[in-house]
């Protein structure tokens, strides 16, 4: 017996419940259930321009589920009034984490934001100059993560390429860290058998006048720690260097990546930021900032540039270039 | 087919050497009046000991680094012994002068440039460490070898020994004279730089023109002592930088500091390297010295020289594979 029209109708109403139940349900990107996310307002507060640091770090943030993060980059371009000035503009907002990159940057907003969480990254000693107490206890309201490289590591890695007697130390005289950092390449002379010419830089003013200097007292090699003098000069500087067949060690990989200097050994900026971001991530969650412990990367690398090393007329043992970046 | 950058820089290093060494073996063909002890003396006297103190005073001096590659080429030549030992006695040979050239290496010669070229500063100074060691060996235990008397003049006669202690010295008390004195000082490590860097091309061409003086006969004879040093020796070292990463004296962990591991696995590099290098043309001089069948060790001697010509840069491309 053919089915009436209305009989179909329900016959295929019914089916098509059946069907649409037994298949799986569209997959939607947030979940059955969309989760709220939690909006959340971070201040970038950066010294010369984002690093791969900074990139991985807002990244890793942007992925992390259940959050929407807001960021403002506040970017004072190496001049301390700038960043003054933006300290004071986002003391008047409401911000629920600041990010700082370098001591300057961390010192700076340390002294001036007592209870908005602060995430440091990039900053070298970050102990010995006062940002935090304790690598485990902060004693404060910071965390964050730290880009030291041992000294004598710096060293080592040069001497495996060159031999140098006297050895120019580039830095900031104002700046807490790189003092810190000429102490203990100061302490380490006697044991390498080398002298240390510490060249204070100026500033844009006296750059050629401390390079002109630094030449005169015919050095033969320069080292380049984690500085913001040395990189906001860098170009200027490893530009007359390498002009002048001087080989650098830097403590900052993009020095090689970018401006030219013969080799570096430091840590993976982009580690460094994602780390930075799990002790943003664990504060976000709840965790008092002093209790989140600082650290360091995992493993530092090894950049080399080859157009600077051919320039110098050096050629890399091979198991330089085995575990080296090369930057072509 | 493409090279590695690895690969191109072996052979970068290896043809110029080779090269040098063929030049030297044109020379000795074409002509065989060169005062050929005149210029071994001068290797050993001069040349040989600037190097040692070249690569040592600039560089930190490491107790452990001297202790770890210290024992290695003691217990590379302590296995060996038994093994040239065996083979002997399988083949039935008489003659102590099967032993030198199987038991000790060339690590003079060869081994130091291409430790430098290759390795850098970092190398030569291990392999002067392996060196200083293995012959300080060759010449208290070489003779006891291939004589059966034993002595302490010959020992302390080695120009290389005083060489590494005052390369040491001047690495542990870099700079506490006064700056004046420092001067000097300074003026004459330069001077030894600079008879240094001759060092290597003067004794690559040595090592090619002894090599027109090698016997061709007893070939079949030579080969397994010949191959027990070329190939059973890196296999050998292999296995014991596989026993020192176990051990814990070569960890393999590449930790914060980059610098440590790749100290390391220099170390490694060097020990493997120099355990594939042919007998030395000393252990001919000693076998000379006191009869003790020259002529075989001589043959030992020219078949692993050529042998390495192929079995060096193999073991030199399965250290990059394996080792870095």
């Amino acid at each position: 017996m053919p089915a009436t029209a209305p009989t179909r109708f329900w016959t295929r109403a019914l089916l098509g419940l059946l069907i649409g139940a037994s298949l799986p349900a569209k997959a939607d990107p947030g979940g059955a259930a969309p989760v709220p996310r939690r909006p959340v307002a971070v201040a970038m507060f950066l010294w010369r321009g984002p690093t791969e640091s900074e990139r991985a770090f807002m990244a890793a943030l942007e992925a992390a589920p259940g959050l929407a993060p807001n960021f403002t980059v506040l970017d004072a371009q190496a001049d301390p009034a700038r960043l003054a000035g933006q300290i004071r503009a986002a003391r008047s907002g409401h911000f629920d984490l600041c990010y700082a990159f370098g001591t300057t940057v961390a010192a700076a907003l340390k002294a001036a934001f007592r209870d908005t969480p602060i995430v440091f990254d990039i900053v070298s000693r970050p102990v010995e100059s006062g940002i935090i107490a304790d690598w485990g206890h902060s004693g404060n309201n910071l965390t964050g993560i730290s880009n030291v490289v041992p000294m004598a590591s710096a060293f080592q890695t040069l001497r495996l390429m060159v031999h140098f007697r006297k050895l120019a130390f580039l830095y900031n005289p104002q700046e807490a860290n790189s003092r810190i950092q000429l102490a203990e390449v100061v302490a380490q002379q006697e044991r390498f058998g080398f002298r240390v010419r510490p060249v204070p830089l100026g500033g844009a003013g006296t750059l050629a006048a401390d390079l002109k200097g630094l030449m005169t007292s015919g050095v033969d090699a320069v080292l380049l720690p984690s500085d913001s003098a040395v990189l906001l000069h860098a170009g200027t500087i490893l530009a007359f260097l390498n002009s002048f067949g001087i080989p650098t060690i830097a403590t900052i990989p993009d020095l090689v990546e970018t401006d030219g200097a013969f080799i570096s050994l430091g840590p993976d900026y982009a580690e460094l930021g994602r780390l930075a971001a799990q002790n943003a991530l664990a504060v976000l969650s709840g965790r008092a900032p002093g209790d989140v412990p600082s650290r360091t990367g995992t493993a530092l690398k090894l950049v080399v540039n080859m157009k600077t090393a051919k320039r110098l007329g050096v050629s890399l043992p091979i198991q330089l270039l085995k575990i080296s970046e090369l930057v072509q | 087919m493409s090279l590695s950058t690895e690969t191109i820089l072996v052979l970068r290093v290896l043809l110029p050497s080779y090269c040098i060494a063929l030049l030297g073996y044109g020379l000795g063909r074409w002509d065989q009046s060169l005062h050929r002890k005149t210029i071994s003396d001068l290797i050993y006297y001069v040349f040989s000991p600037c190097l040692i103190v070249s690569s040592l005073y600039k560089r930190v001096f490491n107790p452990r680094e001297f202790l770890v590659i210290g024992a290695a080429t003691v217990a590379l030549i302590a296995l060996m012994f038994p093994l040239a030992w065996l083979f002997k006695w399988r083949q039935n040979l008489s003659g102590r002068g099967f032993y030198l050239p199987v038991v000790f290496m060339s690590t003079g010669t060869i081994s130091l440039p291409i430790a430098l070229l290759l390795y850098g500063n970092e190398g030569l100074a291990k392999a002067v460490i392996f060196h200083t060691v293995n012959i300080l060996l060759l010449y208290s235990l070489g003779p006891w070898l291939v004589s059966g008397r034993a002595g302490f003049g010959p020992f302390l006669r080695i120009p290389a020994v005083y060489a590494a202690a005052l390369g040491i010295l001047v690495s542990v008390t870099p700079t506490l004279a006064p700056p004046p004195v420092q001067e000097l000082f300074w003026l004459a490590l330069r001077g030894i730089d600079l008879v240094a860097y001759g060092a290597i091309p003067l004794m690559i061409l040595t090592f090619g023109y002894a090599l027109t003086g090698a016997e061709r006969g007893a070939a079949r004879e030579a080969l397994p002592g010949a191959l027990l040093r070329i190939v059973g020796g890196p296999l050998m070292a292999a296995a014991l930088v596989w026993g020192l990463r176990a051990g814990g004296l070569l960890p393999m962990e590449k930790g914060y500091d980059l610098l440590r591991f790749l100290d390391y696995r220099t170390t490694e590099a060097v020990i493997i390297l120099n355990a594939a290098m042919p007998g030395p043309i000393m252990s001919y001089m000693l076998a000379l010295k006191f009869d003790a069948d020259p002529g075989r060790a001589a043959s030992i001697l020219a078949l692993g020289t050529v042998g390495g010509l192929v079995t060096v840069p193999v073991v030199l491309h399965l250290i990059n594979l394996f080792v870095f």
